[in-house]
């Protein structure tokens, strides 16, 4: 019977909408499935946004005690990994817009220890150190655009719901940061096409 | 805007397979065509490689969660709101002087007696708002409290302890009232009584804030004496013999008086400013530093 019960819920509700329910009636264990499960994409997510890793944890710290106060008001709507990627996003703006300057360390794949491998690849194309110059000079709003497109795969009516903005904004973004990335390219006497 | 650009903005997604079938279907069919368009996706295919290739996912600190959930424990042991200003409460009636309860206590009670005796309700609404202007005018400051001084260093709990007492010895005494009022209508009609209620509450609140205001200033004795001397003065005024010759100053008196609203606003503006200027004014009798 219980097993039945399990079974209709599992299809109502995915996995992380059941742990969000779990966590609304104050289930550590729950609490701790979930950042078992998201945890990596959202602390990369702040700390590539931030580029400082003692900012992005407390980001992260800061996201669970948010999630366990408002997971009564989650309503199922969308992927929980959106809501939760719009929890640090917001977080990620108030702390990046209330600091002049954020150190980039984090986000340049030499100073990172865990981009090394992938460094090794990258190395010998000029091309690539130029574009990965290039999305470093951009804006936080358009590198974070880009980031939730390509990286957390979100869909469009995802990531405007993540950065609070309407869909045609995060289109003008993605063009703007296209453009940009050309330009830095073209610069140099190089296409992005060609990579 | 043409099917040309909408495929071209639909793009990034169509890399990330975040398209719907149909979506899809009509980006697939435009690219087979389109010059412009097979550029634009691989110029997007481009980023996208660059992007994820070089964005290795950081391992999550485990501490974030430990902290966390730290954090939550310590939050859920932490006192409601409601325990909170019950415990706040509590914690003050054993440093209330004791002569505060025993005699509003009995003076209204006794004033319960005349009323009935004397066959004059007005009584009683004279004598309320002097009870309760008398006590809270000795809720606070080193005459009153041994522990005042410990008090003034931690400022943020001031106006808590201010707050709490004046709760705890107006409600006294509006409770003794409301239960005497209960009993007098016993004796007269509600229409008689309720009036009576109205007039006596807003004066009390007036003259009990005024008192509490004037006895962090100047002391309670002052405080008292200067409370009194306003709200006596209104019969005063009043009296046959000098109404005649302060006719303006006393109609003016009157109409405050019996003004409800004008009395709670007064007291609210002077409850405000109190606890506002309670940080600054250091209570006469404090000992100096």
């Amino acid at each position: 019977m219980v097993e039945m019960v399990l079974e209709n819920m599992a299809d109502q509700y995915t996995e992380d909408q059941i742990l969000i329910r779990r966590i609304a009636k104050g289930s550590d264990d729950a609490l701790a499935d979930l950042y078992a499960r998201h945890s990596s994409r959202l602390y990369s997510y702040a700390l590539r946004i931030l580029g400082n890793q003692a900012l992005a944890e407390d980001i992260l710290q800061d996201t669970l005690l948010t999630v366990w106060e408002k997971a009564h008001t989650y309503r199922g709507k969308g992927r929980v990994l959106a809501w939760l990627l719009r929890i640090v996003h917001n977080k990620c703006m108030r702390t990046f817009r209330s600091r002049e300057t954020v150190p980039l360390e984090d986000l340049n794949p030499r100073s990172a220890p865990q981009a090394q491998p992938v460094e090794g690849k990258l190395i010998h194309s000029e091309r690539c150190r130029l574009l990965k110059a290039g999305l470093e000079e951009l804006s936080v709003d358009h590198r974070t655009v880009l980031e939730l497109v390509f990286y957390h795969q979100m869909s469009l009516k995802e990531t405007a719901r993540i950065c609070g903005v309407p869909e045609g904004t995060i289109k003008s973004r993605l063009k703007y940061a296209k453009d940009s990335l050309r330009g830095t390219l073209s610069r140099q006497g190089l296409s992005l096409e060609d990579l | 805007m043409n099917e040309h650009e909408r495929i071209r903005e639909l793009l990034p997604f169509y890399i990330t397979g975040k398209l719907s079938p149909g979506e899809t279907a009509r980006l697939q069919e435009h690219i087979l065509n389109c010059k412009e368009c097979q550029q634009e996706l691989a110029l997007w295919k481009g980023l996208d490689w660059v992007i994820t290739s070089g964005s290795t996912s950081a391992h999550a600190p485990a501490a974030a969660l430990d902290n966390a959930l730290a954090s939550i424990h310590e939050r859920e042991q932490q006192p409601s709101l409601s325990q909170r200003l019950r415990q706040i409460l509590l914690a003050q009636v054993p440093l209330v002087k004791k002569e505060i309860w025993t005699a509003s206590f009995l003076i209204l009670v006794l004033g319960f007696v005349v009323t009935l005796l004397s066959d004059k309700t007005a009584f009683l609404y004279a004598l309320a708002p002097m009870v309760s202007a008398g006590g809270l005018a000795l809720i606070y400051g080193s005459d009153h409290d041994p522990a005042h001084e410990l008090v003034l260093s931690t400022p943020a709990s001031q106006v808590q302890i201010l707050l709490a007492r004046t709760v705890l010895v107006f409600g006294y005494n509006l409770l003794i009232l409301a239960v005497l009022s209960a009993g007098l209508v016993a004796y007269y009609s509600p229409d008689i009584v309720l009036p009576l209620v109205r007039d006596w509450l807003a004066p009390m609140t007036f003259l009990s804030t005024l008192s509490l205001s004037l006895s962090i200033l100047i002391g309670s004795e002052k405080a008292i004496s200067l409370a009194y001397t306003l709200w006596l003065s209104k019969y005063i005024l009043l009296h046959p013999d000098y109404f005649g010759l302060f006719r303006r100053t006393g109609e003016l008196v009157l109409r405050f008086w019996k003004s409800p609203a004008s009395l709670y606003l007064v007291s609210g503006v002077l409850f405000v400013l109190m606890l506002v200027s309670l940080k600054r004014v250091k209570p006469p009798g404090t000992l100096q530093a």
